[in-house]
């Protein structure tokens, strides 16, 4: 029994060798395009038509969602202070059935960051577990540093990262 | 073409410990339960009872009796232990309130509103806001009646199983992090007098 269990084991080895030696090298993940989604406005947008010039700050998001009301002030601040030296940002909603509280929520707090209308399909394709999920993403799309949740502070960090990504 | 062995050691010594690490994360990560997307449960002997646990709680849903007399109901009982550190909102939250629903277009309704019990309060400190919560194990109860506007139609006078479809939906957070929303699928078969 222990010789079968022996066996098995090598056999698993060798298995997950070979698959580890088979996995692509990468430098830099670029970010997934996303199809192109709704914009508030009405018009479709792709991650081409919302690329910054120098860098572009990708947030998924929900009205109701804690973190993302606790985030946002300050994210809506950077964008505010870099949006003219080369950074863009969009907000993707991730739950369609609050699709209708988006325009209330946005004029209430004041948000003018451009938001898109994603589904739990587009969540799922970022394997995103919680929100809000930021991906600051070079000018080619190139993931620079992704960023979960909130805690006071965060904004300090992601504007760090973003005054590099800017190149100041 | 090249021989899978010499795709392994071609590879430099520091690229392959990097993968062996990577993998070993992940498979670290599939055999974790948390991890796993919420699994269909299996009914118990009797099949009234639920179980199954997600990344955030384990619930144990009841539904009884099995068998519907004529103008009788159901009694789904959801028993819900969040995970550590994990609370899930109640009645009062401005956010998700965890919930029973029933599927759209269900020959069943609620006969009154899901019963809560009592929550506690949590103060989230990011935006200093109070709000009910429940962070320690606790019971939802739905009393369900046939839907008469979706009376089953049958030429046949004996009992009928009727599937009743359910979830449990709640967004759950800790103190770090919300979690997306869930929606945990519950189905029993029930015999429907005629």
């Amino acid at each position: 029994m222990s010789g079968r269990q022996g066996g098995l084991k090598t056999a698993l080895y060798i298995l997950f060798v070979a698959v580890l030696a088979l996995q692509p090298v990468t430098a830099a993940e670029s970010f997934k395009p996303f199809k192109k989604l709704k914009a508030l406005d009405g018009s479709q947008q792709s991650l081409g038509d919302v690329l910054g010039p120098k860098a572009t700050l990708v947030v998924f998001f929900f009205p109701t969602c804690p973190y993302c009301n606790a985030a946002f002030p300050e994210v809506q601040k950077i964008y505010d202070r870099y949006r003219g030296q080369g950074l863009s940002m969009v907000w993707i909603n991730v739950l369609p059935d609050e699709e209708k509280l988006i325009a209330p929520w946005r004029a209430q707090h004041g948000y003018t960051a451009p938001v898109l209308l994603g589904n739990r399909s587009v969540a799922n394709d970022y394997k995103l577990r919680m929100t809000p999920t930021h991906f600051l993403l070079d000018a080619k799309g190139a993931v620079l540093s992704t960023h979960a949740g909130y805690s006071a502070g965060d904004e300090k960090s992601l504007e760090r990262d973003i005054q590099q990504a800017l190149g100041q | 073409m090249r021989s899978l062995s010499s795709a392994i050691y071609s590879k430099p010594l520091v690229s392959r410990i990097s993968f062996l690490a990577a993998a070993g994360l992940v498979a670290l990560f599939s055999l974790h339960p948390g991890a796993q997307a919420p699994t269909p449960p299996s009914p118990d002997a009797k099949g009234r009872t639920l179980s199954l646990s997600t990344a955030h709680l384990t619930v144990s849903a009841t539904v009884a009796p099995l068998q519907l007399s004529r103008g009788g109901r159901l009694v789904l009982t959801a028993d819900v232990v969040p995970n550590a550190g994990m609370h899930l909102f109640a009645p009062g939250a401005r956010y998700r309130v965890v919930a029973i629903k029933l599927a759209p277009n269900s020959p069943f309704k609620l006969e009154e509103p899901v019963t809560y019990p009592k929550a506690a309060l949590y103060t989230f400190k990011p935006l200093n806001e109070q709000m009910p919560v429940y962070n320690t194990p606790f019971r939802l109860e739905a009393r369900i009646v046939l839907d008469a506007s979706r009376a089953l139609v049958t030429p046949v006078r004996r009992p009928l199983p009727v599937t009743l479809k359910a979830s449990l939906d709640y967004q759950a957070c800790d103190e770090r992090y919300c979690y997306l929303p869930e929606s945990v699928p519950l189905r029993w078969t029930v015999t429907a007098a005629p």
